[in-house]
Protein backbone atom coordinates (compact mmCIF):
# COMPACT_ATOMS: atom_id res chain seq x y z
CA UNK A 1 0.00 0.00 0.00
CA UNK A 2 1.26 3.39 -0.99
CA UNK A 3 2.41 5.39 1.96
CA UNK A 4 0.33 8.41 2.51
CA UNK A 5 2.24 11.59 3.42
CA UNK A 6 0.95 14.21 5.72
CA UNK A 7 0.49 17.75 4.44
CA UNK A 8 3.58 18.92 6.36
CA UNK A 9 5.66 16.11 4.83
CA UNK A 10 4.46 17.09 1.38
CA UNK A 11 5.43 20.70 2.00
CA UNK A 12 8.86 19.56 3.12
CA UNK A 13 9.25 17.49 -0.06
CA UNK A 14 8.27 20.47 -2.21
CA UNK A 15 10.72 22.74 -0.39
CA UNK A 16 13.53 20.21 -0.79
CA UNK A 17 12.67 19.71 -4.45
CA UNK A 18 12.71 23.43 -5.03
CA UNK A 19 16.08 23.78 -3.31
CA UNK A 20 17.50 20.92 -5.38
CA UNK A 21 16.16 22.51 -8.54
CA UNK A 22 17.67 25.88 -7.67
CA UNK A 23 20.97 24.13 -6.90
CA UNK A 24 20.94 22.34 -10.25
CA UNK A 25 20.11 25.55 -12.14
CA UNK A 26 22.79 27.46 -10.26
CA UNK A 27 25.32 24.70 -11.01
CA UNK A 28 24.51 24.72 -14.73
CA UNK A 29 24.61 28.54 -14.79
CA UNK A 30 27.94 28.74 -12.99
CA UNK A 31 29.74 25.84 -14.59
CA UNK A 32 28.39 25.95 -18.11
CA UNK A 33 26.52 29.12 -19.05
CA UNK A 34 28.81 31.68 -17.42
CA UNK A 35 32.09 30.35 -18.94
CA UNK A 36 30.38 29.97 -22.29
CA UNK A 37 29.10 33.55 -22.15
CA UNK A 38 32.54 34.76 -21.07
CA UNK A 39 34.14 33.01 -24.03
CA UNK A 40 31.46 34.38 -26.34
CA UNK A 41 31.97 37.91 -25.06
CA UNK A 42 35.75 37.57 -25.47
CA UNK A 43 35.24 36.27 -28.98
CA UNK A 44 32.92 39.20 -29.68
CA UNK A 45 35.61 41.64 -28.55
CA UNK A 46 38.30 39.93 -30.62
CA UNK A 47 35.90 39.82 -33.55
CA UNK A 48 35.11 43.54 -33.30
CA UNK A 49 38.82 44.41 -33.10
CA UNK A 50 39.60 42.14 -36.03
CA UNK A 51 36.77 43.62 -38.11
CA UNK A 52 38.18 47.09 -37.44
CA UNK A 53 41.70 45.89 -38.27
CA UNK A 54 40.51 44.25 -41.47
CA UNK A 55 38.58 47.36 -42.51
CA UNK A 56 41.69 49.46 -41.88
CA UNK A 57 43.82 46.97 -43.79
CA UNK A 58 41.38 46.95 -46.72
CA UNK A 59 41.38 50.73 -46.75
CA UNK A 60 45.18 50.83 -46.69
CA UNK A 61 45.47 48.23 -49.43
CA UNK A 62 42.91 50.11 -51.52
CA UNK A 63 44.97 53.29 -51.16
CA UNK A 64 48.17 51.67 -52.44
CA UNK A 65 47.66 52.73 -56.05
CA UNK A 66 46.96 56.33 -55.06
CA UNK A 67 49.96 56.35 -52.69
CA UNK A 68 52.25 55.00 -55.39
CA UNK A 69 50.99 57.64 -57.78
CA UNK A 70 51.56 60.35 -55.19
CA UNK A 71 55.11 59.14 -54.43
CA UNK A 72 55.82 59.16 -58.14
CA UNK A 73 54.52 62.72 -58.40
CA UNK A 74 56.61 63.80 -55.40
CA UNK A 75 59.69 62.17 -56.88
CA UNK A 76 59.07 63.99 -60.15
CA UNK A 77 58.65 67.30 -58.29
CA UNK A 78 61.79 66.71 -56.24
CA UNK A 79 63.65 65.76 -59.36
CA UNK A 80 62.53 69.01 -61.04
CA UNK A 81 63.61 71.10 -58.03
CA UNK A 82 66.93 69.27 -57.98
CA UNK A 83 67.59 69.81 -61.66
CA UNK A 84 66.48 73.44 -61.71
CA UNK A 85 67.46 74.84 -58.34
CA UNK A 86 69.73 72.60 -56.29
CA UNK A 87 73.44 73.29 -56.31
CA UNK A 88 75.11 70.21 -57.72
CA UNK A 89 78.76 69.27 -57.48
CA UNK A 90 80.61 69.66 -60.75
CA UNK A 91 83.34 67.17 -61.61
CA UNK A 92 82.09 64.93 -58.88
CA UNK A 93 83.08 66.90 -55.82
CA UNK A 94 83.01 70.65 -56.11
CA UNK A 95 79.87 72.44 -55.06
CA UNK A 96 81.84 75.66 -55.48
CA UNK A 97 82.02 75.19 -59.22
CA UNK A 98 78.33 74.38 -59.29
CA UNK A 99 77.43 77.59 -57.50
CA UNK A 100 79.92 79.67 -59.44
CA UNK A 101 78.37 78.52 -62.71
CA UNK A 102 75.02 79.72 -61.46
CA UNK A 103 76.13 83.02 -59.93
CA UNK A 104 78.64 84.30 -62.45
CA UNK A 105 76.13 85.15 -65.19
CA UNK A 106 73.99 87.00 -62.61
CA UNK A 107 76.98 88.94 -61.30
CA UNK A 108 78.08 89.84 -64.82
CA UNK A 109 74.59 90.98 -65.75
CA UNK A 110 74.31 93.28 -62.74
CA UNK A 111 77.90 94.57 -62.64
CA UNK A 112 78.68 92.94 -59.30
CA UNK A 113 82.33 92.04 -59.04
CA UNK A 114 82.85 88.71 -57.30
CA UNK A 115 86.24 88.77 -55.60
CA UNK A 116 85.96 85.45 -53.85
CA UNK A 117 83.50 82.65 -53.54
CA UNK A 118 83.75 80.08 -50.82
CA UNK A 119 81.37 77.17 -50.50
CA UNK A 120 81.28 75.07 -47.37
CA UNK A 121 80.51 71.37 -47.39
CA UNK A 122 76.78 70.73 -47.46
CA UNK A 123 75.10 70.25 -44.11
CA UNK A 124 71.62 69.07 -43.14
CA UNK A 125 68.67 71.35 -43.76
CA UNK A 126 67.44 73.10 -40.58
CA UNK A 127 64.85 70.39 -40.11
CA UNK A 128 66.77 67.17 -40.30
CA UNK A 129 64.95 64.45 -42.18
CA UNK A 130 66.67 61.10 -42.46
CA UNK A 131 67.03 60.10 -46.10
CA UNK A 132 66.18 63.59 -47.39
CA UNK A 133 67.56 64.08 -50.90
CA UNK A 134 68.60 67.69 -50.25
CA UNK A 135 71.24 69.28 -48.12
CA UNK A 136 72.11 72.84 -47.26
CA UNK A 137 75.06 74.46 -48.93
CA UNK A 138 76.42 77.64 -47.35
CA UNK A 139 78.37 79.98 -49.57
CA UNK A 140 80.14 83.22 -48.90
CA UNK A 141 80.60 85.75 -51.67
CA UNK A 142 83.05 88.60 -51.23
CA UNK A 143 82.65 91.28 -53.77
CA UNK A 144 82.85 94.87 -54.70
CA UNK A 145 79.91 96.85 -56.01
CA UNK A 146 77.77 99.91 -55.58
CA UNK A 147 74.63 99.81 -53.44
CA UNK A 148 72.52 99.56 -56.57
CA UNK A 149 74.62 96.78 -58.10
CA UNK A 150 74.46 94.85 -54.84
CA UNK A 151 70.70 95.24 -54.71
CA UNK A 152 70.37 94.18 -58.35
CA UNK A 153 72.64 91.20 -57.79
CA UNK A 154 70.54 90.09 -54.81
CA UNK A 155 67.36 90.62 -56.82
CA UNK A 156 68.81 88.53 -59.64
CA UNK A 157 69.78 85.72 -57.25
CA UNK A 158 66.34 85.80 -55.64
CA UNK A 159 64.58 85.79 -59.00
CA UNK A 160 66.78 83.04 -60.39
CA UNK A 161 66.33 80.60 -57.56
CA UNK A 162 63.46 80.63 -55.03
CA UNK A 163 65.35 78.20 -52.81
CA UNK A 164 68.35 80.46 -52.16
CA UNK A 165 68.28 82.44 -48.95
CA UNK A 166 70.50 85.40 -48.21
CA UNK A 167 71.43 84.63 -44.63
CA UNK A 168 73.81 87.51 -44.12
CA UNK A 169 74.75 90.69 -45.89
CA UNK A 170 77.43 93.19 -45.00
CA UNK A 171 77.84 96.28 -47.04
CA UNK A 172 80.67 98.52 -45.90
CA UNK A 173 81.14 101.84 -47.65
CA UNK A 174 84.41 102.40 -49.36
CA UNK A 175 85.28 106.06 -48.65
CA UNK A 176 87.63 106.16 -51.65
CA UNK A 177 85.08 104.95 -54.17
CA UNK A 178 81.33 105.01 -53.66
CA UNK A 179 80.97 102.74 -56.65
CA UNK A 180 82.86 99.89 -55.05
CA UNK A 181 81.65 99.16 -51.54
CA UNK A 182 82.95 96.07 -49.85
CA UNK A 183 80.20 93.47 -49.84
CA UNK A 184 79.98 90.13 -48.13
CA UNK A 185 76.97 88.01 -48.91
CA UNK A 186 76.30 84.70 -47.28
CA UNK A 187 73.91 82.42 -49.09
CA UNK A 188 72.12 79.28 -48.03
CA UNK A 189 71.15 77.12 -50.97
CA UNK A 190 69.63 73.71 -51.28
CA UNK A 191 72.11 71.25 -52.71
CA UNK A 192 72.04 67.68 -53.86
CA UNK A 193 74.70 65.12 -54.64
CA UNK A 194 75.18 63.80 -58.16
CA UNK A 195 73.46 60.51 -57.50
CA UNK A 196 70.22 60.81 -55.62
CA UNK A 197 68.09 57.96 -54.32
CA UNK A 198 64.40 58.21 -55.08
CA UNK A 199 62.08 58.56 -52.12
CA UNK B 1 -32.32 19.11 11.07
CA UNK B 2 -30.15 17.25 8.56
CA UNK B 3 -27.16 15.31 9.75
CA UNK B 4 -24.13 14.85 7.52
CA UNK B 5 -21.69 12.12 8.42
CA UNK B 6 -18.17 12.06 6.84
CA UNK B 7 -16.50 8.71 7.45
CA UNK B 8 -13.29 9.46 5.42
CA UNK B 9 -10.28 10.33 7.49
CA UNK B 10 -8.67 13.63 6.69
CA UNK B 11 -5.47 12.00 5.31
CA UNK B 12 -7.60 9.75 3.08
CA UNK B 13 -9.24 12.71 1.35
CA UNK B 14 -8.36 12.86 -2.38
CA UNK B 15 -8.57 15.95 -4.53
CA UNK B 16 -10.71 15.19 -7.55
CA UNK B 17 -9.90 18.41 -9.51
CA UNK B 18 -7.87 18.18 -12.81
CA UNK B 19 -5.16 20.66 -11.68
CA UNK B 20 -3.65 18.70 -8.86
CA UNK B 21 -0.57 19.81 -6.91
CA UNK B 22 1.35 16.92 -8.51
CA UNK B 23 0.39 18.17 -11.96
CA UNK B 24 1.43 21.70 -11.00
CA UNK B 25 4.81 20.48 -9.76
CA UNK B 26 5.43 18.50 -12.95
CA UNK B 27 4.37 21.40 -15.12
CA UNK B 28 6.63 23.81 -13.24
CA UNK B 29 9.53 21.35 -13.47
CA UNK B 30 9.03 20.95 -17.19
CA UNK B 31 8.83 24.70 -17.72
CA UNK B 32 11.96 25.34 -15.68
CA UNK B 33 13.83 22.57 -17.52
CA UNK B 34 12.73 24.00 -20.86
CA UNK B 35 13.79 27.50 -19.83
CA UNK B 36 17.19 26.26 -18.66
CA UNK B 37 17.69 24.30 -21.88
CA UNK B 38 16.59 27.30 -23.97
CA UNK B 39 19.04 29.62 -22.22
CA UNK B 40 21.80 27.05 -22.48
CA UNK B 41 21.05 26.46 -26.15
CA UNK B 42 20.86 30.15 -26.91
CA UNK B 43 24.20 30.82 -25.20
CA UNK B 44 25.74 27.86 -27.02
CA UNK B 45 24.43 28.99 -30.43
CA UNK B 46 25.63 32.58 -29.89
CA UNK B 47 29.05 31.31 -28.83
CA UNK B 48 29.30 29.09 -31.91
CA UNK B 49 28.15 31.89 -34.23
CA UNK B 50 30.81 34.19 -32.83
CA UNK B 51 33.45 31.52 -33.17
CA UNK B 52 32.51 31.03 -36.83
CA UNK B 53 32.50 34.77 -37.53
CA UNK B 54 35.85 35.13 -35.77
CA UNK B 55 37.33 32.34 -37.86
CA UNK B 56 36.09 34.07 -41.03
CA UNK B 57 37.69 37.36 -39.99
CA UNK B 58 40.93 35.58 -39.03
CA UNK B 59 41.01 33.99 -42.46
CA UNK B 60 40.43 37.40 -44.05
CA UNK B 61 43.25 38.92 -41.96
CA UNK B 62 45.53 36.08 -42.99
CA UNK B 63 44.92 37.02 -46.63
CA UNK B 64 45.34 40.76 -46.03
CA UNK B 65 48.26 40.81 -43.59
CA UNK B 66 51.18 40.85 -46.02
CA UNK B 67 49.48 43.34 -48.36
CA UNK B 68 48.66 45.53 -45.39
CA UNK B 69 52.28 45.51 -44.20
CA UNK B 70 53.42 46.55 -47.67
CA UNK B 71 50.75 49.26 -47.78
CA UNK B 72 51.88 50.53 -44.39
CA UNK B 73 55.51 50.68 -45.52
CA UNK B 74 54.41 52.56 -48.64
CA UNK B 75 52.31 54.94 -46.58
CA UNK B 76 55.31 55.58 -44.31
CA UNK B 77 57.44 56.33 -47.38
CA UNK B 78 54.76 58.68 -48.66
CA UNK B 79 54.58 60.50 -45.33
CA UNK B 80 58.36 60.93 -45.28
CA UNK B 81 58.28 62.22 -48.87
CA UNK B 82 55.45 64.63 -48.04
CA UNK B 83 57.42 65.97 -45.07
CA UNK B 84 60.38 66.63 -47.35
CA UNK B 85 58.21 68.42 -49.91
CA UNK B 86 56.57 70.40 -47.10
CA UNK B 87 60.02 71.37 -45.79
CA UNK B 88 61.01 72.58 -49.23
CA UNK B 89 57.78 74.55 -49.55
CA UNK B 90 58.35 76.18 -46.18
CA UNK B 91 61.97 76.89 -47.09
CA UNK B 92 60.80 78.62 -50.26
CA UNK B 93 57.95 80.58 -48.71
CA UNK B 94 59.78 81.90 -45.63
CA UNK B 95 62.55 83.41 -47.72
CA UNK B 96 62.97 87.10 -47.15
CA UNK B 97 63.67 89.13 -50.28
CA UNK B 98 66.49 91.45 -49.24
CA UNK B 99 66.54 93.20 -52.60
CA UNK B 100 63.08 94.63 -51.76
CA UNK B 101 64.34 95.92 -48.42
CA UNK B 102 67.42 97.46 -50.02
CA UNK B 103 65.18 99.20 -52.56
CA UNK B 104 62.86 100.50 -49.83
CA UNK B 105 65.80 101.76 -47.76
CA UNK B 106 67.35 103.50 -50.80
CA UNK B 107 64.06 105.20 -51.66
CA UNK B 108 63.24 106.41 -48.16
CA UNK B 109 66.71 107.15 -46.82
CA UNK B 110 67.08 110.92 -46.12
CA UNK B 111 69.56 112.66 -48.38
CA UNK B 112 71.18 114.35 -45.40
CA UNK B 113 72.39 111.02 -44.03
CA UNK B 114 75.17 108.92 -45.45
CA UNK B 115 75.10 105.18 -44.93
CA UNK B 116 78.52 103.78 -44.13
CA UNK B 117 77.68 100.28 -43.11
CA UNK B 118 74.74 97.95 -43.53
CA UNK B 119 74.77 94.63 -41.82
CA UNK B 120 72.05 92.05 -41.93
CA UNK B 121 72.32 88.77 -40.08
CA UNK B 122 69.90 85.91 -40.00
CA UNK B 123 70.51 83.15 -37.49
CA UNK B 124 68.86 79.77 -37.48
CA UNK B 125 67.97 78.92 -33.92
CA UNK B 126 66.53 75.68 -32.66
CA UNK B 127 64.64 76.56 -29.46
CA UNK B 128 65.45 74.42 -26.46
CA UNK B 129 62.87 71.83 -25.57
CA UNK B 130 61.54 72.02 -22.03
CA UNK B 131 61.53 68.56 -20.54
CA UNK B 132 58.91 68.24 -17.80
CA UNK B 133 60.26 67.20 -14.42
CA UNK B 134 59.37 63.73 -13.27
CA UNK B 135 58.30 62.90 -9.77
CA UNK B 136 60.84 60.87 -7.76
CA UNK B 137 60.33 57.19 -8.36
CA UNK B 138 57.91 57.79 -11.22
CA UNK B 139 58.55 56.76 -14.80
CA UNK B 140 60.45 59.55 -16.60
CA UNK B 141 58.13 61.44 -18.98
CA UNK B 142 58.59 61.07 -22.72
CA UNK B 143 60.71 63.85 -24.12
CA UNK B 144 58.64 66.19 -26.30
CA UNK B 145 59.38 66.41 -30.03
CA UNK B 146 62.09 68.88 -31.05
CA UNK B 147 60.90 72.43 -31.62
CA UNK B 148 60.93 73.68 -35.20
CA UNK B 149 63.89 75.88 -36.12
CA UNK B 150 63.44 79.64 -36.14
CA UNK B 151 64.94 82.38 -38.25
CA UNK B 152 65.95 85.39 -36.18
CA UNK B 153 66.99 88.31 -38.32
CA UNK B 154 68.46 91.65 -37.44
CA UNK B 155 69.57 94.62 -39.47
CA UNK B 156 71.99 97.30 -38.40
CA UNK B 157 72.52 100.51 -40.29
CA UNK B 158 75.42 102.78 -39.47
CA UNK B 159 75.99 106.18 -41.03
CA UNK B 160 77.34 109.68 -40.74
CA UNK B 161 75.74 113.07 -41.11
CA UNK B 162 76.72 116.68 -40.83
CA UNK B 163 73.22 118.05 -41.23
CA UNK B 164 72.01 120.62 -38.69
CA UNK B 165 68.76 118.66 -38.53
CA UNK B 166 70.59 115.38 -38.00
CA UNK B 167 68.63 114.29 -34.94
CA UNK B 168 65.30 114.68 -36.72
CA UNK B 169 66.68 113.04 -39.85
CA UNK B 170 67.93 110.00 -37.96
CA UNK B 171 64.60 109.75 -36.15
CA UNK B 172 62.87 109.99 -39.53
CA UNK B 173 65.17 107.29 -40.88
CA UNK B 174 64.25 105.02 -37.97
CA UNK B 175 60.60 105.68 -38.79
CA UNK B 176 61.10 104.11 -42.24
CA UNK B 177 61.06 100.74 -40.53
CA UNK B 178 57.70 101.33 -38.90
CA UNK B 179 56.00 102.02 -42.22
CA UNK B 180 55.26 100.15 -45.40
CA UNK B 181 56.90 97.86 -46.61
CA UNK B 182 58.48 97.04 -43.23
CA UNK B 183 55.31 96.92 -41.13
CA UNK B 184 54.86 93.19 -41.62
CA UNK B 185 58.48 92.21 -41.20
CA UNK B 186 60.20 94.51 -38.73
CA UNK B 187 59.05 94.22 -35.14
CA UNK B 188 61.37 96.81 -33.62
CA UNK B 189 63.59 99.58 -34.94
CA UNK B 190 65.62 101.46 -32.35
CA UNK B 191 68.45 103.90 -32.11
CA UNK B 192 70.50 102.24 -29.37
CA UNK B 193 71.40 104.49 -26.42
CA UNK B 194 74.53 106.46 -27.25
CA UNK B 195 74.42 105.45 -30.89
CA UNK B 196 73.71 108.98 -32.10
CA UNK B 197 76.81 110.93 -31.11
CA UNK B 198 79.63 113.19 -32.18
CA UNK B 199 81.83 111.64 -34.86
CA UNK B 200 85.05 110.61 -33.06
CA UNK B 201 87.14 110.82 -36.27
CA UNK B 202 90.08 113.24 -36.12
CA UNK B 203 89.03 115.30 -39.10
CA UNK B 204 85.38 115.47 -38.04
CA UNK B 205 83.72 118.88 -37.77
CA UNK B 206 81.51 120.02 -34.87
CA UNK B 207 78.34 119.10 -36.79
CA UNK B 208 79.58 115.66 -37.81
CA UNK B 209 77.63 112.93 -36.11
CA UNK B 210 77.47 109.20 -36.39
CA UNK B 211 74.33 107.17 -35.90
CA UNK B 212 73.15 103.63 -35.75
CA UNK B 213 69.73 102.08 -36.22
CA UNK B 214 69.05 98.50 -35.16
CA UNK B 215 66.09 96.59 -36.50
CA UNK B 216 64.73 93.28 -35.31
CA UNK B 217 62.71 91.26 -37.75
CA UNK B 218 59.77 89.06 -36.99
CA UNK B 219 60.85 85.57 -35.93
CA UNK B 220 59.96 83.05 -38.58
CA UNK B 221 59.29 79.49 -37.54
CA UNK B 222 60.10 76.87 -40.13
Amino acid sequence: MKKQFTKKEKQQFVAMGLMALIGVIYGIWTLVVVPMRKTASQRAKTFAALVKKNAKAEEAVAAVAADEERIEAINAEISRIREEYAIRPILGSSYQLGLRARLEPLANATGFTVLALLVKDPASMPRKRPGAPFSLCVAEIRGSASYRQTRDFLAAIEADNPYIHVSSLTLAANPKSVRSHRVIIRLECISAPVKVKSL
Amino acid sequence: MKLRVNLIAEKEVRDCSVVTPRFLIRLTGALVATAVLAVFGWVFIVSQQRATALKAEEWKWGRLESDFKQAQALSKRLRAAEFIVADLDVWRTVRHKWSDDLTAIAVAFPETLQLTDLSMTRATVIPAVVIPKSKPGAKPPRSPPPSPPEFRTSLRLTGVTSSPTAEDDVAGCRKIFTEHPFTNTVTAAVIPPGAFRQDPARNAGPNDRIFEISCTYRVITL
